[in-house]
Formats: structure tokens, C-alpha cells, sequence
């Protein structure tokens, strides 16, 4: 008999016996109801498992997905997985809820009427493809192909390599990463101190003890799951954190500091360190320049790290700074120098502020004076495996728009020392400087929510003749798009991640379609690849792949694709002498830094030369103590003190997941608050609380001097005096901080903002 | 931008009243013969075999609170999400729970079901609803139980949750674990040590014709299994080669409330200072 | 007047009947019990009603019973008027549990089909809910039967004369009348105070506090039970003197005691060593309960100084019975629910966050619709139920006839009663039944009901079994002396 046959005939039955009982039809509360997956060819009650690739943060952790008949229904850590051995954290297994949300964009959406009305007409992708490739072409017949702008929020998978190379193919510059929000200052510091713009591989199963700079690493970041996996190892490392807010998750010992003054504190351990002689000499004698005088390019004999540390930085002179008493201050230095292997770890947080890349580079000198880099406990290279496509064939036009300036000011003399700025591209947009821009896409971030100055977004998305936003709800940034191209989720897309490891070992996460897309979306490679085709010329000859699987399939040698099927991802551990080879890996890891000196480099030769290249930058320079080293100086923040005297600490909750995630009530209901785990809370100190007579849940605004958001007051000792603490990624939250960024390094200064609380009647 | 998901559901009242009171007509009649029906029970080992006696231990020293067990708890059990309006007034259910930091501690505690030996729950039970499975879980039938929430009064860790409403999943129930019924409105649930995973996991040995060894026990429950730290180790106390059976000599191991009399089968490990 | 006040009654149920509806269409969310240890209370007014209606219903009843023992008439036509009372009580306490029941429907069926006697549970629903009505009814019912005989003669013959069950003012049926009358209060008495102290234990005893708290609390539950069972019994009875002041030297003696009790358990929570019971012990001191466990004490003492001056002065007026009855039932309903939701919010053994409960309107509506319509189902039995002519028997006089028949169909009812609940106990104890203590056979409890059921049915045999025509029986001797 048909399925359909029986199930019609057993709810004939069903209501034949339900209207002899007289009592109706009805449904068995305990049966789970549901719906036949469309187009599915399963049986009843099949099921299997699909490894797969974690997407909710950038840890790369190893997943597999139970699938039954069609639907996925859990998702579960990958045992063999090195990033996370068989964990996975709340967020990662969200994800479920994400697939199956009732709201996300069903199909490709033109905008009807005024931007921000929320009138739609569905279309289909053929349309929305022809539209883009219409606006594209025009752009590149007049000769002005960097006017199209990507803001790109995904970093680390090839999609996004896909994404530079159709910019690059195509001939805009502007592919505009979200860099200098995040952790910018810390890879910043590797770029300018060990050659390699990154983050630093920690290697904390080995660590005895870590000190952690910032909390964001331990509690919600990348770096996160490997501090939960050292914590299995017998004799898991100790973890000091500093920060101004408790963090929410496991710590031994919890030092409060005063925002932005991670720098000093970071000085005034390598002063107690090189004071009482606990340095790693040898260490510093061969792999480190710039620890004592050096002679630099011309020759010229500056003053080594050394010098200038012992005459300043001493514990009770930073203490006003950091807000951590001298004594404190001692005892850390003293630990850290005699629980070898330490790491010193730091995260995105630590540095964002005005003086952010001083701080990064402090806190890489730290790890170095310890001697950890490239030897026991922490602080290593981070090697990566770049898709191996052939080089793009590009064009005169793409070879003239790309040497134009990016829109950011990135490489300019606006942020001498930075890789981007994406809180310079709303007022670039609005005064189309240097040159407006004709389209904008939005891929992986909606930054009227997930970035600073709202207003200032709203205005500039206003100001972009075309905005296409790449998304699978219809976000605040997507109500502004002229389209909206529905993203497959990643559980229903194809893509390759390269995942930080800490071993510093390269590693990539196969990311596998886990069940057929649930609605009319594709993933963001396949419609590049359909753009490029509809360009054709030199762009398609770039992209010459019918698919993203089949650039991927290009992408890396079949034989290490295949151990990525089976096993979820590739680490070196899987490779065969002869694949390492052809990967370039057969050869152990150098124990030279890729820097000219081929070392470790305090006073950094490459932040000397490419601020030579400024002459106004080089100028300033001349007054630095220390070449090549951007001083540390107090932190700048934003707001008159008087009328604004708390500091804003943001900080990333344990729920926080990037580009969204807040609306997915798994998350949103984690039973780590007590109350409505909906509302958004503003966690400050009895003392201050106390002075603003404010009491544990009352209703608060939190203002500053652009923005305003309320809140629930939570009175918690877990805050340092002077501080609101607020969770990032919830709604509002962003409205309050101004954009204030380092003037070196363009390094934004998210924990440079100062606020009011007051109490709402 | 935090969207409401529950609030599409417009819910048609009228609708509602007539499947209410069908549903409870249809109950009465339906819920007297099933329940009469033996509960899914676990099997019952041959009096040869030792008796099992399933426990957790929670290393404290460990457990990152990254509440990954949380999740993994309500998604292998079908626990439903609360919603915005439930949620603000304290309504969501948390089989895996975090119990907030005793005074003097900052650190939360993971919580879930106690399975006692000496389960204060099952006494009170009036319809033998929950009741104490031949290995110790304390177990809930769901089609039996009336909703009279004595259970949870009885608790003293207050691991109980009761159903206040429809359960009701944002979007479709597409994500729902086959293996688990949906507890509907007015019923009490509880944390089932994931039993339907120790099923599988001993039929498969049996069929297997392989024993069911420790290492195979240790992360069986979704909360053990999802734990990025490994703080959660599931397996039989009354072995004494098991890990469990180990960690809970430890001299880090208590108990919650040793004073209430309950002799819980969850053993937390101390953290060390 | 009384019409006025039945139409109010009625508009009442009628909100409370909307009330319960909306109730079953969204569930119990649209109350404000939430999960304990979330920050709330699991049982709330409900509860709290159900175990002020049945208390008072079974105290009153005991009481009855009591002052029907020492063979009083005064006293016994008073405390017939505590079995409409018993019965619209434990009406109301039954609606009280049905409205918090999750699945009402599922308990009907669950409950005789799988009752657990472990559980405190199945006393309150076999002995109060179960026996203890039925037996209410079958007393009254008796009782009345020379009252509906009298009534036959003017208005609904048929029926009167149905519910009369043929009687007869002779003086066999009245002598029977009369044993049947103190027997039943000798054997109900044991039920209901079992009922009570069952009831008690549902409210005192919780895991994780201290067993003597939990004792403390039983007995302060018996107490004030029987001071509200008290206050309305001597309200319910109008008239009689000597009753009046029986019940207001009961009244002054059992507030007295409640406040006592009260106050030194609350002394004594304050000295324990347990983080729990002293949270709750401060909650209700000065902490958020602490309004109501004042209020709370200041009834009971003011209600005791009333009673104590009524039973002083041997007056006995229906304003202050009703004032007394007034402030004793608010002090039980506050102790009731002191007891019941602080412990939930307040009083939990770890470090969840202090709950809150502030009952909603959906709550309050059901109460006092619950309430309500026992307030009409009381005025009913008690227009429906009338008290006979007070017949006076004559010890002397001739044995009933057909004795034999009778006392033997009466006692195997009894006999037969006590082995059906007996075995229906051990059935439904699931003795041996491991492993999930279900009963042996489904429906024993059933069995046990029944068994209880049988027992007070042997009091219907016993009176109602015509007489014999014995040879030398005067059948029909409607002139017996009266009072």
C-alpha cells in the first residue's frame, strides 16, 4: 500500500474512532508529528550521521550531526576532532534552532518601496543574479570597479578566499574585513613582532599556567574551546584572569582591572620580571631583537626594551593605571616566572582600545621575556593552508582598481600600522571619500547591530545606491537592502575552514551539507561563482568553476579532500609523508620568526619602515623611547567624565554568536542568569549602584554621549568600580559605543566609551 | 535585534477550548488504557548479572560553565523552549540546570537530577508516576502523571519541572529526537539520565554479543557526551573498576545536601583551591 | 436579602466557572505558580484552599462527632449541622484540587486505577475526598430522613417520601435511628481526624527539613484546622446555647494553642542550625511573608479573645460567631498558605534565588468561585436536608424487631467492607510488586474505596432493613412521646 494510501486510511480510522467515542479528533500529546521532509527520498526511520564543521565562532570545533529521515536532530562533538575532542559548547549546538527557524528568508527578496518599509517581492535566484551582474558590468564599463564595497564578516573559510579573489578579479580593493572590531590589536602584535598576522597559537594542554588578558577568550571566543580542553588534562594549567568583569566561566583567580590598562600591567610584569632577573636570557640572547640596544636598517644604535622598561613601569607606577595594587603585581610576575611552562594569552578584548596595539605588543614582549615563544607553553606561529588555486588572470580595469586607495583608509596614512577599518567606512560612504561608492554587499555581519555609531550606518546604507545583503533573516541591515540574497546556513552549505589550532599546526574543517536546504537559499560561494560566470572576461576566467563544490574540489589535492570526508577535517597528524610534501609541511616548524632579523622582534623593523612611509607618522615616531615599539600611553575614552563617569565594559556572554544568535532561544534562555534570561542586563557595582541608589533589577538607561539603551540594573561584585558591564550582540548595545580607534593601528576602540546609568521610573 | 519566534503564533482560543476539551475527554478514556500498558522500562538485569547503579560525577574543577550540557540536554530530550513570555516569569525547563553560586562562591553549579537512592519525589507520588528504576534512575512516566506537582514540592534539589503551558517549537518539530516523547501540558519531567541512550548502548552490547565496558559508559548521556571539558562522567557506581566508582572516593567528592537523607547518585568533586 | 446574596453567590461561581475555563484553554500558565527553585511556587492558592476547605470541613465533622458522643440532644441537633457543612467543605476542597490538578481529567482515571498508598496523596484522596464525603452524606442523608417523612406530608411527596426511605416514626426505627447516629459518629471520628492529620502531613512534611519542623507543622495545621472547623460550626449553628458555648470554650482553647504553636515554632525555625529553615523562618519575620504571619498572629489572638469572652459571658449572637468565624478562617487561610508557599520561596535548602508568588486574578476568581458554590451547595443541603422532630426514644421499650437479619447484613457489610479495603490497601501497596511499586492488580484502590464505602453502607443496612414481622410487634405506634 502507498504511504499515502495508508496514512489516509488510518486517519479515516483515527475519526471513525474518535466520532464513535464522540469526543472529536485528537492528537496524541506524547507523538512527535513531523512533517514529510519535501523531495526526500528516506526511509522511515533511517537515520545516520554526517561530520561536519562547527560555523557559530571561528573554533573550527569538529561536529556530527545525527540526520533522521531528512531532518538533522542533534548535533554532537566530533570525538576524533583535535580542536574539541567530542565537546561542544551551548552555541554550537544551537545551531539546530537556527536551521529550523520559522523566520528565516525563504527566498530571494527585491525591495519594494522605501528602504526600511519591509515590502518584499519574492524572486528567483536566476533574477536576482541578473540584477547583480546588470549593476556589476556597469560598474566595471565605466572604469570604476572599486566602487563596489564587500564588508565581510566571515573570516577563515575559502568562501571568503573566493571573496578575494572575485574582488581582486574583478578590481576593487574593498574587501572590508571586520578585522580592526575584533581581535585586530593582538594579531596586529604577531604581525609586527613575530612576522605573521594572526593570532598567536597558545598551547595550552602544556601550560602549567595561563594569564589570561581579557576574559573573552576563556569565555566566549575561538581560543575558547582550547582552554576547555586543556582543563581535561590531569594537571589542567591554572588560569589567572584579568579583567574588569568576572568572567562567567571557570578561572582560578580573577585580578579586576581598570579598562584599556591591560598595557601597563602587561609592562609592569616585564619590569618586576627583567628587575629580578627571572627573564629567559638565553632565550632573549638568540631569538629576540630589540630586548637590549640594537643597531637598526641605517645603522643607527637605539635603546633596547630593557632600558626603557627598567626605568619605568614599575609596579606601584602603574598601579593608578591598571588599578592593581603593586603587591598583586609582584606576586604575578614571580609566579609566572616560576611555573614554567606558562602562556600568556590575550584576546580581542584586552586591545580594544585607543592604545590597542601597544597593549598587543606588550603583551607578546611578556610571553618572550618568559621565553615562550616556539618552546614550551605558548605563543607560536599560527601556519595556515590557503586554498591552492591558480592565480586569477586580471584585467587592465581590475589592475587599475585595485592600486586605488580602499575606502577604509587601510594602508594609508589615516591608520599607518593597521589592515583595515571598518568603523571608517560609514563616513566614507556618506561623503564619498575618496570616491563614492556605487554598491555595497553585506556578507556575515549586519552592522547596524553587530557595530559602533548605528546612526551613522543608518545614514551611510542609506547613501549606497545598490546594497545587496547576503543573510538569512531579515536583519536590521537586510530591512535596508535593495536585495536580499537568502545565505544558505551551514548546515546546509558546502565550505572548507581553516581553524586556529595551539599547536600552531595548519588544520582545516570540512564543512558538509548536513540536510538539503529547507528553503530557496544558496550558500555565498555558489552565487560568487554565479556572479563571476554572469560577468564573464577575465572575472569568469578567474572563477572558472561551475560551483563552489567544484572550487573547492580545486581547491586542495583530492587525497587530503577525501580524509576530510571521512574524518570531518584534516590535521597534520592525518597527512602521509608524500601529501605533507606537496603541502610544504614535511618540514618541522622553523624556529626562526619570518621577521628580517629572524627574530622575535620587541622594537618591530616593519612598524619602523611602514611608518617611514608616512611622513606625519614618522615624525611622531621620532619621539617614541623605543623604535619600532608604539608607546603604551592611558587609555582614551569617549564622553565627558562629569556627565558620563562609568566606563562601558562589553564584553562576549557565553550565548554570544556572531552575526546574530540572540533570537535563538536555546540560547537566549541559558540558565546562567537568574530572572528573564531575555532581558538585556547591565551589570554594575554595589559601590556604584549604591551612589546611584540603584538596586538589583531595576530599570536602568544606559547612556552615552552618541547613544542611549535600557537595561536591567544586576548589582554584582563581578565588575569593577566605574564600570557597567554589558553583553555584546544583544540589541542596543552597540548604539552606545563611540568609534573611537587607535590612532597607530586603526585598532577599534570598543571598551573606550563612557556612560550614564540612570534609573527609568 | 531580539526577535520573538513565539510571537507569530497567533493562537486561535476558540481552537483551543474545543481541542482542550475533546483532548481531556479523550484522555479520561485514551490515558486509562495506555497507562495501563507496562512503562517503557529499562531492562531489567538477569539476577545472575550484578545490579547496576547508574551515578554522574561533576568535577567542579573542571566544568568550564560554558552550559553546553544545557543545550544538549534539551535538545537530545525534547525539552521545549520557554519563549520571551514564559521565560520572564521564570518558566523555562532546564533538565540540566546551573544552581546559582552558594554565598561566598562566584562559580555556578551544574544541576541535574539528583537520582537518589532514597528518592523523596517517588514516595510522594500519588500514581506511581515516577518511580525508581531497578538501576537507580529515578524515572517519570509521562502519560501517568497528573500534574498535582507533589514531586516537585518533595525535591529538595527542586529538579522537577512541570509542563505550564503547550510545549511549543519556534518554527516546526523538525529537530525533535524520534526517541523521546514530548511531554504535553500539565505533566511533570524530570532528567531520565538520558535512559533511552543507555537502552540503545545495552541492547547493542547484547547484540553485539560484546560486554558493555566502562570507557563505552562513560559520556553515554547527551550532557556527559557534549561536555567540552569532560567534567561529566556518567557510569555504574556499583562497579568498583568504573570511573565513576573512582572519582566519587575521591577526597574532592560530596554531595548536595548530605543532611535531607537522599543519598544522591550525582557526586560533585570539590574544586581545588 | 438571602436572595440578593444567592445571586452574588451565583455570579461568583459563574467568574469562577470563566475562570476555569480559561484555565484549561491556556493552561496553568495563566496562574503565577512557577517552577520552585526558579524563583517561585509550584502549589499556590489552590492548594491553599484545599487544605483550609477540607480541614475545616473534617474538623467540623470530628467535632461533630465528638459532641454526639456524649449522647447530648442539645448538642446533637448542633452538630448535625456540621454535616451539610462537612460536605459543602469538602466539595469545595475537591474543586480546590481539581483546579490545580495539571491534568484533572488523567487523575480521575490514574488515581483509582493506580493510587499509591505510599504517597500522603492517596490518604487525601481515599479517606477526605473519597470516604469521608461519602460518608458525610450517608450520615446526613439518615439523619434527615425524619425531616423529609415530616415534609412529605406538605410539598414533593414523591421525592420526600423516596429520600425518607420509608420512614417510620415508631420506635424501633427511632431506637435505630439512634444507634446508627452514635456509631457513626464513634466510627467516622477516627476517619476524619485521619483525614485531618493525612491532610497535615501533605502540608508539613518536605524533604530536606528537619523531621520535628515538619511535626510542628502537622499539628499546627490539626489545631487551626479545628479552630476554623470550630469558628464554623458555631456560626453554621444558630440558636442553641449550650453548643454555642461548648464550641466557643473549643474555639478559645484551639486559637489559643494555634498561637502558641505558631509562635514557638517559629521560635524554634529561628534557632535551628539549617541555612533552609531559617530563611524561612526570617521570610516570614521580617522578610517579604512577614505582613501576613503578622496579620496572621494577631487574628488568632483577637479571635481567641472573643471566644474566650463568649464562653465567659455564655452569650451566644450570629455577629460575633460570624466575626470570630471571620478572623479564624483569614488567620487558617494565611497559616495555610504561610506554610505551603514561603517554604517554596524562601525556604529552600540551596542557594536557588528567593521565589516570589502573588496569586493572579485567574487564581482568585476560581477560589472564590470554588467557594461560592459551596457556599450554595451548603444552603442547599440545609434547606433540602431539614431536621426532623427530635424524637425521644425510650431505653426501656421493646428491641427492634428483625434484629438478626439486620445486624447480621450489617455486620458483613462491615466485615466484608474491612477485608475488601484491607486487601485493596496491601493491592494497591503493590506489595512485592517491584520494581515499580504499582498496585498488583490496577484498580485496587478502587478495591480499598470500595472496602471503606462497604463499611459505611453497613449503616444504611442497619437502619433501613424494615422490620420483621415479628409476632407481638407493635407495627405502628405514631404516638410516641415528645420533647
Amino acid at each position: 500500500m502507498s504511504r499515502f494510501g495508508r496514512r489516509e486510511l488510518l486517519s479515516g480510522a483515527a475519526l471513525a474512532g474518535a466520532a464513535a467515542l464522540g469526543c472529536g479528533q485528537k492528537k496524541d500529546p506524547y507523538r512527535i508529528e513531523k512533517p514529510p521532509v519535501p523531495g526526500s527520498r528516506v526511509r522511515a526511520g533511517e537515520e545516520h550521521w554526517v561530520l561536519s564543521t562547527c560555523a557559530l565562532c571561528d573554533a573550527g570545533c569538529g561536529i556530527k550531526v545525527r540526520v533522521v529521515e531528512g531532518r538533522a536532530v542533534k548535533i554532537e562533538g566530533n570525538p576524533e576532532h583535535p580542536v574539541n575532542r567530542g565537546g561542544l559548547c551551548s552555541r554550537g549546538q544551537a545551531a539546530l534552532q537556527a536551521l529550523y527557524h520559522p523566520e528565516r528568508v525563504r527566498s530571494p527578496l527585491r525591495r519594494q518601496g522605501e528602504r526600511g518599509e519591509g515590502k518584499w517581492k519574492p524572486i528567483s535566484w536566476d533574477e536576482a543574479i541578473g540584477e547583480i551582474v546588470a549593476k556589476l558590468a556597469k560598474l566595471r564599463a565605466a572604469g570604476h570597479p572599486e566602487r563596489l564595497v564587500l564588508i565581510d564578516g566571515e573570516s577563515g573559510t575559502f568562501t571568503h578566499e573566493l571573496w578575494t579573489r572575485f574582488l581582486s578579479a574583478f578590481g576593487s580593493p574593498n574587501h572590508i574585513g571586520l578585522g580592526s572590531a575584533r581581535a585586530a590589536g593582538v594579531k596586529l602584535a604577531g604581525l609586527y613582532s613575530m612576522g605573521s598576522y594572526g593570532l598567536p597559537a597558545y598551547d595550552l594542554g602544556r601550560a602549567r599556567l595561563v594569564l589570561a588578558f581579557g576574559a573573552e577568550q576563556i569565555e566566549s571566543s575561538g581560543q575558547t574551546m582550547h582552554f576547555m580542553r586543556a582543563a581535561r588534562e590531569p594537571e589542567r594549567p591554572r588560569v589567572i584572569c584579568v579583567s574588569p568583569r568576572r568572567p562567567g566561566c571557570h578561572f582560578d583567580e580573577w585580578i579586576p582591572i581598570v579598562p584599556g590598562g591591560y598595557g601597563a600591567l602587561a609592562l609592569s610584569l616585564a619590569h618586576v620580571l627583567v628587575r629580578d632577573g627571572l627573564v629567559d636570557g638565553e632565550f632573549l640572547r638568540d631569538s629576540v631583537s630589540g630586548f637590549s640596544a640594537w643597531r637598526d636598517q641605517a645603522g643607527v644604535e637605539q635603546p633596547g626594551f630593557e632600558v626603557l622598561i627598567r626605568a619605568a613601569y614599575a609596579p606601584d607606577q602603574t598601579q593608578d593605571v591598571t588599578g592593581i595594587a603593586a603587591a598583586t603585581v609582584e606576586r604575578l610576575a614571580h609566579a609566572l616566572a616560576k611555573q614554567r611552562p606558562v602562556a600568556v594569552a590575550s584576546d580581542g578584548s584586552a586591545t580594544a582600545a585607543s592604545n590597542g596595539l601597544a597593549t598587543g605588543m606588550a603583551i607578546a614582549a611578556l610571553n618572550v621575556l618568559l621565553g615562550n615563544s616556539e618552546r614550551g607553553g605558548a605563543a607560536r606561529l599560527q601556519r595556515n593552508l590557503p586554498p591552492n588555486w591558480e592565480t586569477p588572470t586580471v584585467d587592465a580595469v581590475a589592475v587599475a582598481g585595485s592600486a586605488v586607495p580602499r575606502i577604509d583608509g587601510a594602508g594609508t596614512a589615516a591608520c599607518p600600522l593597521g589592515r583595515g577599518r571598518v568603523q571608517a567606512v560609514p563616513a566614507a560612504i556618506t561623503q564619498s571619500k575618496p570616491y563614492p561608492v556605487e554598491a555595497l554587499f553585506l556578507h556575515g555581519t549586519d552592522p547596524l547591530a553587530a557595530l559602533p555609531g548605528r546612526k551613522a550606518w543608518h545614514t551611510a546604507l542609506q547613501r549606497v545606491p545598490f546594497l545587496v545583503r547576503f543573510a538569512s533573516w531579515l536583519d536590521d541591515s537586510a530591512r535596508e537592502a535593495d536585495l536580499v540574497l537568502p545565505e544558505s546556513l551551514p548546515l546546509e552549505a558546502l565550505d572548507v575552514v581553516q581553524p586556529a589550532t595551539d599547536s600552531g599546526e595548519p588544520m582545516l574543517g570540512l564543512r558538509q551539507p548536513v540536510v538539503a536546504p529547507l528553503q530557496d537559499t544558496r550558500q555565498a560561494g555558489d552565487v560568487i561563482v554565479a556572479l563571476a560566470a554572469g560577468l564573464g572576461g577575465s572575472v569568469g576566467r578567474s572563477l572558472p568553476w561551475k560551483s563552489y563544490a567544484d572550487a573547492v574540489a580545486k581547491s586542495l589535492p583530492a587525497r587530503l579532500l577525501d580524509s576530510m570526508k571521512e574524518k570531518g577535517a584534516w590535521w597534520v597528524e592525518c597527512g602521509d609523508d608524500d601529501l605533507l610534501c606537496k603541502l610544504g609541511l614535511d618540514e618541522p616548524k622553523s624556529e626562526r620568526f619570518p621577521t628580517p632579523s629572524r627574530k622575535f622582534e620587541i622594537g618591530s623593523s616593519a612598524v619602523a619602515s611602514r611608518m617611514a612611509g608616512f611622513p606625519d607618522a614618522a615624525k611622531a615616531a621620532q619621539a617614541w623611547p623605543c623604535k619600532g615599539l608604539p608607546p603604551w600611553e592611558p587609555p582614551r575614552f569617549s564622553g565627558n567624565p562629569q556627565r558620563f563617569p562609568l566606563q562601558l565594559v562589553l564584553y562576549r556572554s557565553v550565548q554570544f554568536v556572531e552575526d546574530g544568535g540572540a533570537f535563538l532561544s536555546w540560547l537566549s534562555e541559558l540558565p546562567l542568569v537568574s530572572g528573564n534570561p531575555w532581558l538585556l542586563r547591565a551589570e554594575i557595582n554595589p559601590a556604584d549602584a549604591a551612589q546611584l541608589g540603584l538596586a538589583d533589577g531595576d530599570q536602568v538607561l544606559v547612556q552615552s554621549s552618541i547613544g542611549s539603551c535600557p537595561a536591567i540594573a544586576q548589582v554584582s561584585d563581578g565588575v569593577c568600580v566605574g564600570a557597567v558591564a554589558m553583553a555584546l550582540g544583544e540589541s542596543g548595545v552597540a548604539d552606545l559605543v563611540v568609534s573611537d580607534e587607535d590612532r597607530w593601528s586603526g585598532v577599534l576602540a570598543w571598551q573606550g566609551t563612557r556612560v550614564c546609568v540612570k534609573k527609568m521610573s | 535585534m531580539k526577535r520573538d519566534p513565539f510571537d507569530d503564533d497567533a493562537r486561535d482560543s476558540r481552537r483551543k477550548l474545543l481541542a482542550a476539551l475533546a483532548a481531556s475527554a479523550a484522555g479520561a478514556m485514551v490515558g486509562g488504557v495506555r497507562a495501563v500498558a507496562a512503562p517503557s522500562a529499562l531492562p531489567v538485569p538477569a539476577p545472575s548479572e550484578p545490579r547496576r547503579k547508574w551515578g554522574l560525577v561533576i568535577d567542579l574543577d573542571r566544568c568550564a560553565r560554558c552550559a553546553g550540557c544545557v543545550v544538549a540536554c534539551q535538545q537530545e530530550n525534547n525539552v521545549a523552549p520557554a519563549g520571551p513570555k514564559a521565560a520572564a516569569r521564570t518558566r523555562p525547563i532546564h533538565w540540566m540546570d546551573f544552581l546559582p553560586p552558594a554565598p561566598g562562591s562566584v562559580l555556578a553549579t551544574p544541576i541535574p537530577c539528583m537520582h537518589c537512592e532514597d528518592p523523596p519525589c517517588v514516595k510522594v507520588c500519588p500514581v506511581g508516576a515516577t518511580y525508581q528504576s531497578p538501576e537507580g534512575i529515578t524515572a517519570q512516566i509521562w502519560e501517568r502523571c497528573i500534574g498535582c506537582r507533589y514531586c516537585m514540592v518533595a525535591c529538595p534539589y527542586s529538579r522537577r519541572y512541570f509542563n505550564w503551558s503547550e510545549p511549543h517549537w519556534p518554527g516546526d518539530s523538525s529537530s525533535l529526537n524520534p526517541d523521546v516523547a514530548p511531554r504535553p501540558r500539565g505533566v511533570v519531567e524530570k532528567c531520565t539520565l538520558c535512559h533511552h541512550r543507555i537502552r540503545t548502548a545495552v541492547e547493542r552490547a547484547r547484540v553485539d554479543e560484546e560486554p558493555l565496558t566502562d570507557e563505552a559508559l562513560r559520556r553515554l548521556p547527551a550532557c556527559a557526551q557534549s561536555c567540552p571539558t569532560q567534567a561529566i562522567t556518567f557510569g555504574d557506581l556499583a562497579d568498583p573498576e568504573s570511573e565513576v566508582a573512582h572519582l566519587a572516593a575521591s577526597p574532592r567528592a560530596m554531595r548536595l545536601l548530605p543532611e535531607a537523607g537522599t543519598r544522591p547518585k550525582v557526586i560533585y568533586l570539590r574544586e581545588t583551591k | 436579602m438571602k436572595r440578593v446574596a444567592i445571586v452574588f453567590l451565583l455570579a461568583l461561581v459563574a467568574v469562577g466557572a470563566y475562570a476555569w475555563v480559561q484555565q484549561s484553554v491556556q493552561g496553568d500558565a495563566v496562574t503565577d505558580l512557577r517552577t520552585i527553585g526558579a524563583g517561585g511556587a509550584v502549589w499556590g492558592l489552590y492548594v491553599v484552599g484545599d487544605g483550609f476547605f477540607a480541614s475545616a470541613a473534617l474538623a467540623s465533622l470530628a467535632l461533630a462527632c465528638a459532641m454526639g458522643l456524649p449522647r447530648s440532644r442539645e448538642l446533637e441537633s448542633a452538630a448535625r449541622m456540621a454535616l451539610p457543612l462537612g460536605i459543602a467543605g469538602l466539595l469545595a476542597a475537591l474543586g480546590c484540587v481539581l483546579a490545580d490538578l495539571g491534568r484533572p481529567m488523567a487523575a480521575m482515571v490514574n488515581l483509582p486505577l493506580f493510587g499509591r498508598p505510599r504517597s500522603p496523596f492517596f490518604g487525601t484522596f481515599t479517606l477526605v475526598a473519597g470516604a469521608s464525603l461519602f460518608a458525610s452524606v450517608v450520615h446526613l442523608a439518615l439523619s434527615s430522613r425524619p425531616g423529609w417523612a415530616e415534609r412529605a406530608q406538605t410539598a414533593w411527596p414523591r421525592s420526600c417520601r423516596f429520600l425518607a426511605c420509608g420512614w417510620q416514626q415508631t420506635r424501633s426505627a427511632t431506637r435505630r435511628r439512634e444507634i446508627v447516629d452514635s456509631w457513626l459518629s464513634l466510627a467516622l471520628l477516627p476517619l476524619f481526624l485521619g483525614g485531618l492529620v493525612v491532610l497535615g502531613i501533605v502540608f508539613g512534611v518536605r524533604a530536606g527539613r528537619p523531621a520535628w519542623q515538619g511535626g510542628f507543622e502537622v499539628v499546627t495545621f490539626v489545631v487551626s484546622g479545628g479552630a476554623a472547623g470550630c469558628s464554623l460550626l458555631a456560626l453554621a449553628m444558630r440558636a442553641s446555647k449550650r453548643a454555642s458555648v461548648f464550641l466557643a470554650r473549643a474555639l478559645a482553647v484551639l486559637t489559643g494553642l494555634t498561637v502558641v504553636l505558631v509562635v514557638s515554632g517559629e521560635i524554634l525555625a529561628l534557632r535551628t542550625p539549617y541555612p533552609s529553615v531559617q530563611g524561612y523562618a526570617r521570610a516570614l519575620l521580617d522578610g517579604p511573608w512577614s505582613n501576613l504571619f503578622w496579620a496572621e498572629l494577631v487574628l488568632f489572638f483577637l479571635a481567641a479573645i472573643i471566644s474566650l469572652a463568649t464562653s465567659w459571658r455564655k452569650t451566644a449572637s450570629v455577629i460575633w460567631a460570624a466575626t470570630t468565624a471571620m478572623l479564624v478562617c483569614t488567620a487558617v487561610f494565611i497559616e495555610r498558605f504561610l506554610v505551603l508557599v514561603a517554604w517554596q520561596t524562601h525556604g529552600l535548602g540551596l542557594p536557588w534565588p528567593a521565589g516570589t508568588y502573588h496569586p493572579t486574578l485567574n487564581e482568585w476568581s476560581v477560589l472564590a468561585g470554588v467557594a461560592a458554590a459551596a457556599l450554595l451547595v451548603f444552603l442547599l443541603l440545609d434547606k433540602v436536608c431539614p431536621a426532623g422532630t427530635a424524637v425521644v426514644s425510650d431505653p426501656a421499650g421493646p428491641a427492634p424487631a428483625g434484629r438478626r437479619l439486620r445486624s447480621l447484613l450489617a455486620a458483613a457489610c462491615l466485615i466484608v467492607g474491612l477485608a475488601l479495603s484491607g486487601a485493596g490497601l496491601v493491592l494497591s501497596a503493590g506489595l512485592a510488586s517491584a520494581p515499580f511499586l504499582d498496585p498488583i492488580l490496577p484498580g485496587s484502590p478502587l478495591v480499598f474505596l470500595a472496602g471503606l464505602f462497604l463499611m459505611v453502607l453497613a449503616a444504611i443496612a442497619y437502619e433501613l432493613i424494615p422490620d420483621g414481622k415479628a409476632p407481638g410487634q407493635d407495627t405502628a405506634s405514631p404516638d410516641l412521646p415528645r420533647e
